[in-house]
């Protein structure tokens, strides 16, 4: 796990608030994130943001994402966050500027996950079972659920590709091969 | 001679001062002495302030303002319109041309004496941002003062996201012609036997104005009223290579997420409109004059 640097020189705490000044930002962002290793999966410590706002969090945080799922062919990275402040309404403020937005974010809790964006019922209860179990197959997850194989498959690939969750492929002892998905932390 | 009416207390009110000084700025070509009469004043809100202020110091460039300050009246008048402009630091800064004359005739130094405990957690004043740290400091006082009158902590992100965003896009604008700046007054008002609780947020510059900002972004021809339109409900902006004009549409989200029946007015280049939640409404033409001036009352 890799973690991104969001920090100026010398300040200890950075706003996400507007565009023009958050531009540099997202470029000190985009070089670590792009420069990280294939595979990596990348953190934001959000104990390191105070204030935010929409433009702010577009900038440094909804389109690196973006950079991510287009590239995931080329970079196979994820990025998730840590540490969200309670006090400065953290989750109320991405929830709102992720809302019709075409990326997914998970950040750590101190029990669980938080899953930022529009996503599915049924694919919020799969992910958070992924989450508790840290690894996960189709078929484990199908069973668990109750539900048909396949479309918890089909369910799995599209967290996959929303980077959400990672995926490996394994040697099935009986012969053929299985995807395993695990999650990000 | 420029002369407010009795109140300035909404878009109406706005409009047709912004329309007084364009009229004053196109007719009275000679650079001398501009009489401003505000006798008459007897109420301003968070709106009035920032368009009095902002207009006030923008004429300050071309004229040298002879100011009638507010008259109070103890005997007759229910509100103090001197004492609370000078609790909401119009004075500190107003153009010292305008400060002068208050000083002048009326004896400020009762005002300035006053006692003005824990201000800084209790009245969020007029303030002028010049540069983005100043917007980040204008969101930490907003947070501050609106968690000590006790809003949920949800609103008062929403207070702060609709003023960060619209005071930087003012800044913005502000870049462009020298000594511009960003104007912001926040006001929280607690519920009344006669009106319910609500905010008020006004936002202003004196930049050149949305129209002209966005005229060669957009499809060519259109109408003024068309570039307003699109600012305010598509992603157009002055930098597409940026990728940006999220800005406003966070703000209305955010306002008319919190309360359908939230109030937002914008007047700028010489239109005011009302913004609704999926249309705009123009409300009056008049005569251009520098700026865009933001209005948006919200009930709690």
């Amino acid at each position: 796990m890799l973690k991104v640097n969001l920090l100026p020189a010398v300040d200890t705490k950075v706003s996400l608030i507007g565009r023009r000044s958050m531009i540099p930002l997202n470029q000190k962002v985009m070089k670590q994130i792009e420069e990280a290793p294939y595979g990596s999966i990348l953190f934001y410590d959000m104990e390191q943001v105070e204030g935010m706002n929409g433009s702010g969090i577009d900038e440094v945080i909804i389109k690196p994402l973006k950079w991510i799922l287009q590239e995931s062919k080329t970079h196979n990275k994820y990025l998730y966050l840590i540490n969200l402040n309670d006090e400065e309404d953290h989750l109320y403020n991405l929830q709102k500027s992720l809302q019709g937005e075409e990326v997914v974010l998970v950040a750590q809790t101190e029990t669980s996950l938080e899953i930022i964006g529009d996503l599915g019922d049924a694919s919020k209860d799969l992910l958070e079972l992924a989450y508790q179990h840290k690894k996960i197959t189709a078929r484990t997850a199908a069973d668990l659920l109750g539900k048909k194989n396949n479309s918890v498959s089909t369910q799995l690939i599209k967290l996959h590709d929303q980077r959400l969750l990672q995926r490996q492929e394994e040697q099935l002892e009986e012969g053929g091969r299985q995807f395993v998905y695990s999650s990000l932390f | 001679m420029l002369e407010s009416a009795e109140k300035f207390k909404n878009i109406f009110h706005i409009h047709s001062w912004l329309d007084r000084c364009a009229y004053i700025f196109d007719e009275v070509v000679e650079y001398g002495p501009l009489k401003v009469d505000l006798g008459q004043l007897k109420w301003l809100t968070p709106a009035g302030f920032t368009v009095l202020l902002s207009t006030l110091n923008y004429l300050d460039r071309f004229y040298y303002l002879e100011t009638i300050p507010p008259k109070f009246d103890s005997r007759t008048d229910k509100f103090d319109i001197v004492g609370y402009m000078e609790r909401m630091n119009f004075l500190n800064s107003c153009p010292e041309d305008v400060k002068l004359s208050f000083e002048k005739m009326i004896n400020m130094d009762y005002y300035y004496n006053r006692n003005r405990n824990r201000k800084e957690k209790e009245l969020d004043e007029l303030r002028i941002s010049r540069c983005d740290r100043d917007i980040e400091e204008l969101g930490r006082s907003i947070k501050r003062i609106m968690k000590g009158k006790g809003l949920h902590i949800n609103r008062i992100s929403d207070i702060t996201e609709i003023v960060t965003e619209l005071a930087q896009n003012a800044v913005e604008h502000a870049d462009e012609i020298s000594d511009a700046e960003c104007y912001s007054c926040v006001q929280y008002y607690k519920e009344t036997s006669t009106q319910p609780g609500r905010v008020e947020i006004a936002i202003c510059d004196t930049g050149r104005g949305i129209v002209d900002s966005l005229r060669d972004h957009v499809s060519v021809g259109s109408t003024n009223d068309k570039i307003v339109e699109k600012a305010i409900f598509t992603r157009a902006s002055r930098f597409p290579e940026q990728d940006r004009g999220k800005g406003f549409n966070n703000v209305r989200r955010t306002a008319f997420g919190w309360s359908s029946d939230a109030e937002f007015y914008v007047r700028t280049h010489d239109s005011m409109y009302r913004i609704y939640e999926n249309r705009l409404e123009l409300l009056d033409k008049g005569r251009y004059f520098p700026g865009t001036f933001y209005y948006i009352i919200i009930n709690v």
